[in-house]
């Protein structure tokens, strides 16, 4: 007796609920601008994000790849983290966030973030400027504060970005997987389905 | 085959809002029957229900190459000429498929019988899966049914199996019609399912569907959309505006365009002309054929309609009964007629589950109308001997 139930487990809902949660439904209502991650300027400006954003969001991402990059000593352990060929040597006397170092290994910057707020340059400069004033009120040199940042991605395939120093080194940020856009294309065109009421049946 | 009556669980409501199933009532009307079971022996359970559903979903398998391959036959499906490459080159290359839901008439006496496949979008999934199950540990725990009694019902583990079957990566996006509360609760349901079998999902509206320049389908954050679940007929895609792109991004989809053949009526005259007299089948023609004459008692069902609409009950050939509705266009089809279990209560029509290629459970639906639609009701069952 029992045949079907005997093999069961008791079943379980893995998001607790079949109501489209606050997190679900903020996907399907365009009121969030989401942080995106573009591989080149190129690919951002062909998303339809703002050419001048696009380039001065790039030109902030280098520059905070020279001072915030995750640092090691050795290639090895770089690689460990980054995969093979995807690290580089610093020059010895290359300014860092902790002043110059000599022998340190960074991974190679894979894109950058940045946020689909900005649909203008102005909109970007006073985002930055903000931040600046932020970090300079807080009495923070670490490298000073950008508008956009380099993302790294991991050999694992997780990105990461570069956050707030602990102790001597660098600390780094894992992107959650799937909340961030990479390379988002550009949509020309919506409504092209869904003109009935409902669909299952 | 019975049906029983039972005292229903107390608070069953606050728990069926609690996991997001507010549809529990629907258009006003109850839409779940707590206090209410069809009963089965595992022997009708096994030998009238699950084998049959087994055996005529490999007869469904075993017609689409030929389907697909005919283009009369497509024509005849009402599939848009511009679309049989899509549709063909779907199953050609052996896109995915995840589920269905077989309609059957069986009353507890004679072998079951086809009356349609869902093989596209059904729905009722969730109760199905999930509050059936619910339902009867917690009867059992009250004591209102026996320690050992059973349910034909294990959706949710091959459910979770067959989204197993899907490459992890990338992104699986689920697009339904969200503002219907039924289609939105059955669609993050598969989700939940889909998390479990290692998914990363996201839910859109069939509406945000956009298109990129390169003809690719994104969503609302401009990521390319590389594999969707639509709780979404084919025979709407295949009619609405981006119809145009499925030709090139038509893939993405789950159920996938072959899938189209066989959630269409004309698929039953097609099995009848396979296997004729075969006894899970009814007599099915299309309007047109001669052979049709010979029906006597028979259901007029249009190609592609939904919910029972646009149905007609004839009996020695004079209408009985007819459904409302707005389909028709695209042709019928002519079914001998399958008297439905019939109690006081109405008219039950069992849905016969079946996920990627496993029949796996039953979930049961009744309506005071012998022409089953939106109103009918889902009655939880139990296996008792």
């Amino acid at each position: 007796m029992r045949k079907y139930l005997a093999k069961k487990h008791q079943p379980i809902l893995a998001l607790g609920s079949i109501a489209a949660s606050a997190f679900l439904l903020s996907q399907c209502s365009r009121d969030t601008t989401p942080d995106l991650i573009f591989s080149t300027p190129e690919q951002c400006i062909a998303s339809g994000m703002d050419r001048l954003v696009c380039q001065a969001g790039y030109q902030d991402a280098v520059h905070s790849n020279l001072t915030k990059a995750p640092q090691f000593s050795s290639l090895a352990q770089c690689e460990g983290e980054f995969g093979e060929k995807k690290c580089v040597e610093r020059p010895a006397g290359t300014p860092t966030a902790f002043g110059t170092h000599s022998g340190i290994f960074v991974p190679i910057m894979s894109g950058y973030l940045l946020s689909s707020a900005f649909t203008n340059i102005n909109d970007y400069q006073a985002d930055r400027r903000r931040r600046q004033e932020e970090e300079d009120n807080a009495g923070g040199s670490a490298g000073g504060a950008f508008g956009s940042s380099a993302v790294y991605q991991k050999r694992n395939g997780d990105r990461v970005i570069p956050s707030s120093m602990r102790g001597d080194r660098q600390g780094m940020t894992t992107l959650e997987r799937g909340q961030h856009s990479i390379n988002p294309v550009k949509v020309v065109s919506r409504r092209g389905f869904g003109t009935h009421m409902r669909g299952g049946g | 085959m019975q049906r029983i009556t039972l005292r229903e669980r107390p608070g069953w409501r606050d728990k069926a809002n609690e996991v997001g199933f507010g549809f529990h009532e629907m258009y006003g009307e109850p839409y779940w029957l707590d206090d209410a079971a069809y009963t089965f022996t595992l022997e009708e359970i096994e030998t009238s229900i699950e084998e049959p559903s087994q055996e005529l979903h490999d007869m469904c398998m075993d017609l689409v190459g030929d389907i697909v391959g005919n283009e009369e036959i497509l024509e005849r499906l009402a599939i848009p000429q511009d679309h049989h490459d899509l549709v063909r080159h779907s199953w050609e290359r052996g896109d995915r498929h995840l589920y269905g839901r077989f309609d059957l008439a069986y009353d507890g006496t004679g072998p079951a019988k086809l009356l349609e496949y869902n093989a596209d979008t059904p729905t009722s999934v969730f109760e199905t899966a999930y509050f059936q199950y619910e339902w009867l540990t917690d009867m059992i725990a009250l004591g209102h049914l026996p320690s050992n009694a059973d349910q034909y019902n294990l959706l949710q583990e091959t459910l979770i199996d067959a989204f197993r079957q899907f490459p992890e990566e990338p992104i699986f996006h689920f697009a339904a019609v969200t503002e219907n509360d039924e289609d939105r609760g059955t669609t993050v349901y598969l989700m939940n399912c889909a998390i479990q079998a290692g998914h990363r999902v996201a839910l859109l509206d069939m509406a945000d569907i956009g298109i990129d320049e390169g003809g690719r389908f994104a969503d609302l954050d401009g990521r390319i959309i590389e594999r969707c679940f639509k709780l979404y007929p084919w025979e709407f895609l295949l009619r609405e505006p981006f119809a145009d792109r499925l030709s090139s991004a038509g893939q993405v989809f789950v159920e996938p365009a072959w899938k189209s053949v066989l959630s269409n009526k004309g698929l039953l005259p097609l099995l009848w002309n396979r296997h004729p007299g075969h006894p899970n089948l009814l007599a099915s023609y299309f309007l047109d054929d001669p052979a049709a004459a010979a029906l006597t008692d028979y259901v007029r069902k249009p190609l592609l309609s939904r919910e029972g609409e646009n149905v007609t009950i004839f009996e020695r050939g004079r209408e009985m009964l007819a459904a409302p509705g707005d389909y028709g266009a695209e042709g019928f089809v002519l079914q001998a007629y399958a008297p439905l279990f019939r109690s006081d209560t109405g008219y039950a029509v069992l849905g016969s589950w079946v996920v990627g290629d496993r029949a796996c459970a039953l979930g049961m639906r009744e309506d005071t109308s012998r022409i089953t639609a939106n109103l009918s009701r889902f009655v939880p069952h139990v296996i008792l001997d």
